[in-house]
């Protein structure tokens, strides 16, 4: 049963200690454009998270037949597999996700949590860990994008999920909207997670 | 020497399986997305036009313009009279190009507009898809209005603080119209 709680300890270390947005601070480019609506910011959650899966396991069971000198083209070539694969996918069967996504799908490519991932972890981990490994780094980076849309789109547009919370008297403020708003959300939820973690 | 052909092996391998899954979950997933665009169309065509019993997305003109771009015009009919003419406008907004869906009834005045596709920044000018914005143009033809917003001298509002946004769309359905105005009898004759 050993590995079961490694595995869960992995699966919590992405969520919380090791938090991609948080701790870690990767992926900075999609967690800033997206998180305007709690949709936006939970369908590219998942959408990372996908491709995050599938690139651990593969690059998990390859790693004993990557040659060093190789690994990362061998590692970008999966990711991008992947990502295209969710691109087709979501375009197929949830078009309006796939809209409002628009060039963060394609984007996921360059997405620095993934290759960290490949790199650091699947490449030397076996499949079960590195399955846990994305899971918890997806749920992690799913979590964080999904709180920090709320905010914006609660303070931004006066609506959570799309409906109206203050009334038709309620006069947004723009700039919560705007890239600042998701540099001072970001800056401010960094800051109190670091605030909350120095305290234990 | 040994090495570099193993290394390129390995990668050759990798690039080829990668290929198969994709030529793979293209050809599954295209005929869908091919469908689903389709509806799309059809459902904005419906709504944009007045009541008819064709098909009016099989009753196509394609029309080219002075700029060499082709439009595609869909006919409404009823008991054979046509009802309207719907066809995609366009012009470039504030964050890329802004596309609408027009619908005009045989006359050329405005029936119906969606907006199909707009990057608009979130919050500002975004708000030109509000139907607050978009009715101020039904019923309206090229002859009973100034085509550009109050703030350069025409007769529709702008969305405040997105004075580009709403120029565009005012531009880009002006312009649908003068094709079709220009178009008329070569629309309404065929299809």
């Amino acid at each position: 049963m050993g590995f079961l709680f490694r595995s869960g300890e992995i699966f919590i270390k992405g969520v919380w200690r090791e938090n991609p947005t948080f701790r870690l601070v990767l992926g900075m480019c999609p967690s800033l454009a997206i998180s305007t609506s709690v949709v936006n910011g939970f369908g590219m959650g998942m959408a990372a998270t996908f491709v995050l899966l599938g690139s651990n396991i593969m690059v998990s069971l390859v790693r004993n037949f990557t040659p060093s000198k190789a690994r990362i083209p061998i590692f970008i070539i999966i990711i991008s597999t992947f990502v295209t694969i969710v691109e087709l996918f979501t375009e197929a069967f949830t078009p309006g996700l796939h809209k409002a996504l628009g060039i963060f799908i394609p984007l996921i490519v360059v997405n620095c949590i993934i290759l960290a991932r490949a790199e650091i972890f699947a490449s030397r981990e076996p499949i079960l860990y590195s399955i846990a490994d994305a899971l918890g780094m997806g749920v992690g980076f799913t979590l964080a994008l999904m709180l920090i849309s709320a905010i914006r789109e609660v303070l931004g547009n006066g609506t959570i999920l799309g409906r109206p919370i203050f009334g038709p008297d309620y006069d947004p403020a723009i700039v919560m909207i705007l890239a600042p708003g998701a540099f001072l959300t970001m800056g401010l939820l960094i800051g109190l997670m670091n605030y909350i973690t120095r305290k234990r | 020497m040994r090495e570099f052909f193993q290394l390129a092996g390995i990668l050759a391998l990798v690039s080829v399986l990668s290929a198969w899954a994709l030529s793979y979950t293209y050809s599954i997933t295209k005929p869908i997305i091919e469908i689903k665009r389709y509806q799309k169309k059809v459902e904005m065509i419906a709504l944009v036009l007045p009541p008819f019993d064709n098909q009016p997305e099989k009753e196509m003109v394609q029309i080219s313009n002075e700029k060499g771009e082709t439009v595609e015009f869909y006919v409404g009919r009823k008991n054979g009279q046509p009802t309207g003419v719907a066809f995609k406008g366009g012009a470039t907004g504030y964050g890329g190009k802004i596309s609408v869906m027009i619908g005009v009834n045989p006359e050329g005045r405005v029936y119906g507009i969606q907006i199909l596709d707009q990057n608009e920044t979130p919050g500002l000018g975004n708000k030109i898809t509000q139907p607050s914005f978009i009715k101020q143009f039904l019923t309206k033809d090229l002859v009973s209005s100034r085509w550009e917003v109050k703030k350069m001298g025409g007769d529709f509002d702008q969305v405040t603080a997105a004075t580009v946004s709403s120029r565009a769309i005012t531009k880009g359905i002006k312009e649908g119209l003068t094709m079709y105005q220009n178009n008329k009898e070569k629309i309404l004759k065929t299809g």
